[in-house]
């Protein structure tokens, strides 16, 4: 199971870093961290359909080659927050003063 | 939102299994049902067997891909409504009417030819009854042939030596020759036959959806203009396959119309994995 590191960075604003489960498609890590961010569950958030297209991030980590995976990275902004996705966890952080 | 993304959605939906599963699970279901149930329903769909700790998982990770995915995607393409709040599915009104309307007028006209139609009309379709009949008229398009012929197997009949030598001849003639078929071992003998032709495994689950219609035996596009569709019907008394064919010719007519839609996006692309797939992303990588 994945674990869930709550850290305050040198930033001011409080993040959390989703640590992806061997097996765990990266969509649903996507969903998961940001739940953990905002301690809820994924199902109470908008769906992020809305904003990003879950099916093409899986394929793009999917299809990546085992070399080239973990230099792979996707960031988006989903109410208010930067989330960053990379090979092995999803990073959730506010947006510094930004309005989307 | 970049408003071909709906349109990209909806060709998606037609060809996929998951999606596929939820609209027939939702029309068994005559009205609505939650987002428990229906994830209970299709997990269970797809593992006879779990432990307990793995269903639990398998379950969460349907209900979020569900939440933030599917039920949006699907909604969004009209085809079903999904209340977010409250995690409830109907069925859409629209596409009942859709449907209706369909049945109505548009599938009147597209059967209207299997009982009055006289073959060589443009918007004729034309019906072949028997396996050896529906064979012929193969080979006889594939002879046809001036640019490409594309076609999909559930079948060895790849493997019949008329096939590969109406195939060769194709070839031969510089048409550009694509073969696909689910089954692995098929597909390693056709490579070997016919190094040339373009070999490939369907991604289309209409080829073999097991549902109680009858399945698609074979589908042969030539030209993008001539189509035969062979449908694969059990007869209850003896277990044997019945198969017949339906046949259409010209580039408006109905049953070709139907069948380019359908293939289109697998025509210019057909390797999903290829490495323009890129380029279809709705993103920058």
């Amino acid at each position: 199971m994945p674990t869930r590191n709550e850290s305050s960075s040198e930033h001011s604003a409080p993040s959390v870093t989703y640590e992806r489960g061997d097996d765990e498609p990266y969509s649903i890590a996507v969903a998961r961290a940001i739940a953990a961010y905002r301690n809820t569950t994924p199902l109470e958030l908008d769906p992020l359909y809305d904003v990003v297209d879950l099916q093409s991030l899986d394929s793009i980590f999917e299809n990546a080659s085992e070399s080239t995976r973990p230099s792979c990275s996707f960031t988006f902004s989903y109410d208010g927050y930067e989330v960053t996705v990379t090979d092995d966890a999803i990073s959730v952080h506010e947006t510094n003063g930004e309005t989307t | 939102m970049d408003p071909s993304r709906d349109e990209e959605d909806t060709k998606q939906i037609l060809s996929d299994e998951r999606d596929s599963a939820i609209l027939s699970t939702l029309r068994d279901t005559e009205g609505s049902l939650d987002l428990q149930c229906l994830a209970e329903r299709l997990v269970a769909h797809d593992h006879a067997i779990l432990g307990a700790t793995e269903f639990e998982e398998q379950l969460d990770r349907l209900r979020i891909s569900l939440h933030h995915d599917r039920l949006p995607r699907l909604a969004k393409a009209g085809l079903l409504e999904y209340d977010r709040v409250n995690h409830v599915i109907t069925e859409s009104n629209s596409l009942e009417d859709e449907m209706e309307s369909l049945n109505a007028e548009q599938f009147n006209d597209l059967l209207a030819p299997f009982f009055n139609g006289h073959e060589g009309e443009e918007d004729a379709i034309g019906v072949i009854d028997s396996r050896e009949n529906t064979l012929e008229y193969g080979h006889q398009l594939t002879e046809q042939a001036d640019e490409e012929v594309f076609c999909m197997f559930a079948g060895e009949e790849i493997l019949n030596t008329r096939c590969l030598a109406s195939a060769k001849a194709a070839i031969k003639r510089g048409v550009d020759v694509y073969i696909g078929t689910q089954d692995a071992e098929l597909r390693d003998a056709a490579r070997d036959h016919l190094p040339e032709a373009t070999i490939w495994e369907p991604q289309l689950d209409w080829l073999n959806n097991p549902m109680q219609y009858p399945t698609i035996g074979r589908v042969v596009v030539v030209d993008r203009e001539s189509v035969l569709v062979t449908l694969m019907e059990e007869s209850q008394a003896d277990e044997t396959y019945v198969e017949t064919g339906m046949t259409g010719v010209g580039e408006s007519n109905p049953l070709v119309v139907l069948v380019r839609e359908l293939l289109g996006p697998r025509l210019d692309h057909l390797d999903y994995q290829s490495e323009t797939f890129e380029d279809g992303l709705p993103f920058e990588l």
